[in-house]
């Protein structure tokens, strides 16, 4: 159990990092030929992303199953 | 908003820019009725000096103006209207028209049309002041072919080349993602705040576990690193509007645009964090406000492109001397 809540915690950084990362790539060039289907996707993602931590616990969830997990509580 | 300027729109938008009149514009993609109040209210002429009927204020007087825009999800563009007739008034340009003009940077096709992607609030705006690297256009909206971009208010604009040639022409040119990077900052300024303040209030209401989940150390924890971002981001944005003119500074724009950028990415990801990983869905007023962290973020250029133009001012005029960019950047008494 505590190998899924690492793996899900660190997943869900992932997840949101990836939008966050196009996002940044996309708008920080001086040509403005952006796909419009590329656009679409990343708003979409952005937008959605924050639900992505939701399933199977939120992340303090998780990390309180961890820190169980490392004998801490 | 601490001076009576800014204080007076607030009570404006406190009545007429309510979240309820955001989504009806959102859906409509009609901003008139909102737009001929504040117009009428003359923060629009702000920054158009006196002996043209405005009000002579330079950039640093209107960052409370501009961060109102942003704490209100204000869905007409105010602060680039306010920039566009301080330009054309500048320019010599008599009779400037009373509709919303927002800020575009273009490129003239060979053809001599003109196109410009994910025109700012150019779904309702009544004109586009476009600049290309030699000239600028005063070109309405009305006839030309708007299509969606990806934020609901923005839209990509295409003038056709007799269109381009009917609009109002100027001989001076401007870098606009300079201006729009300088308006962005000071908007996002405004939203991280009501996001923050937003957040605050529902740890302080949500009971879960038996307490106000405020009360457990993770979530003050979040709270605190938003709070670092939000303030952080005023400075940086009041940083972008040191200036004495109407014209910002590039190296300090570059600084508040990358630093409230990376706030926005920050406090939007906490924020819906805190709200239970909800808060995305159309009911949720926070959404207004993340949306916007996410689209102005992108406006004007997002964090690598303002770290890129720092990085090159750096090595390429500055010796390296990272300290004396930086005493020369935050000294706004200079």
């Amino acid at each position: 159990m505590v190998e899924a809540a690492l793996v899900k915690d660190l997943g869900t950084g992932v997840e949101q990092l990836i939008p966050a990362a196009i996002a940044d790539d996309v708008f920080s060039r001086e040509s403005q030929d952006i796909p419009l289907e590329l656009l679409h996707t990343l708003n979409y993602v952005t937008q959605v992303a924050p639900s992505y931590s939701l399933r199977g616990g939120t992340r303090d969830i998780l990390r309180g199953m961890i820190a169980r997990g490392l004998g801490l509580r | 908003m601490d001076d009576l300027f800014s204080d007076a729109l607030r009570q404006l938008l406190d009545d007429q820019c309510t979240p309820a009149v955001v989504r009806q514009i959102e859906a409509s993609g009609d901003g008139a009725a909102l737009w001929a109040q504040i117009d009428t209210s003359g923060f629009a002429d702000a920054l158009v000096p006196e002996a043209h009927g405005g009000a002579g204020l330079v950039l640093r007087d209107v960052l409370g103006v501009m961060a109102l825009c942003g704490r209100y999800t204000v869905p007409v563009p105010v602060a680039e209207t306010m920039m566009a007739r301080s330009l054309l008034a500048h320019a010599g340009v008599v009779g400037i028209p009373h509709g919303s003009i927002t800020l575009a940077q273009g490129q003239r096709a060979a053809d001599g049309s003109l196109a410009c992607a994910g025109v700012q609030l150019g779904r309702v705006a009544d004109a586009v002041l476009v600049s290309d690297d030699q000239h600028m256009w005063l070109l309405s909206t009305q006839d030309a072919q708007r299509t969606p971009a990806s934020f609901v208010l923005d839209a990509d604009v295409h003038w056709s080349a007799q269109q381009v040639t009917a609009g109002l022409q100027l001989t001076q040119h401007f870098d606009m993602r300079l201006l729009l990077g300088c308006i962005n900052a000071a908007q996002l300024s405004g939203a991280l705040l009501a996001v923050f303040n937003q957040t605050l209030q529902y740890a302080n209401d949500r009971v879960q576990f038996g307490k106000p989940i405020g009360k457990f150390q993770a979530i003050q924890h979040q709270l605190s690193v938003m709070a670092e971002h939000s303030f952080a981001a005023h400075m940086a944005a009041q940083l972008g509007c040191a200036s004495d003119t109407v014209v910002p500074d590039r190296v300090r724009v570059a600084v508040a645009k990358a630093r409230t950028s990376e706030a926005a990415l920050e406090v939007a990801a906490l924020s819906h964090s805190i709200h239970g990983a909800i808060g995305f869905t159309h009911e949720f007023d926070l959404q207004l406000f993340t949306r916007r962290l996410h689209a102005w973020r992108q406006a004007g250029g997002a964090e690598s492109y303002w770290h890129s133009v720092l990085g090159r001012e750096l090595v390429d005029h500055r010796n390296g001397l990272v300290l004396d960019l930086i005493r020369s950047a935050t000294d706004v008494t200079a």
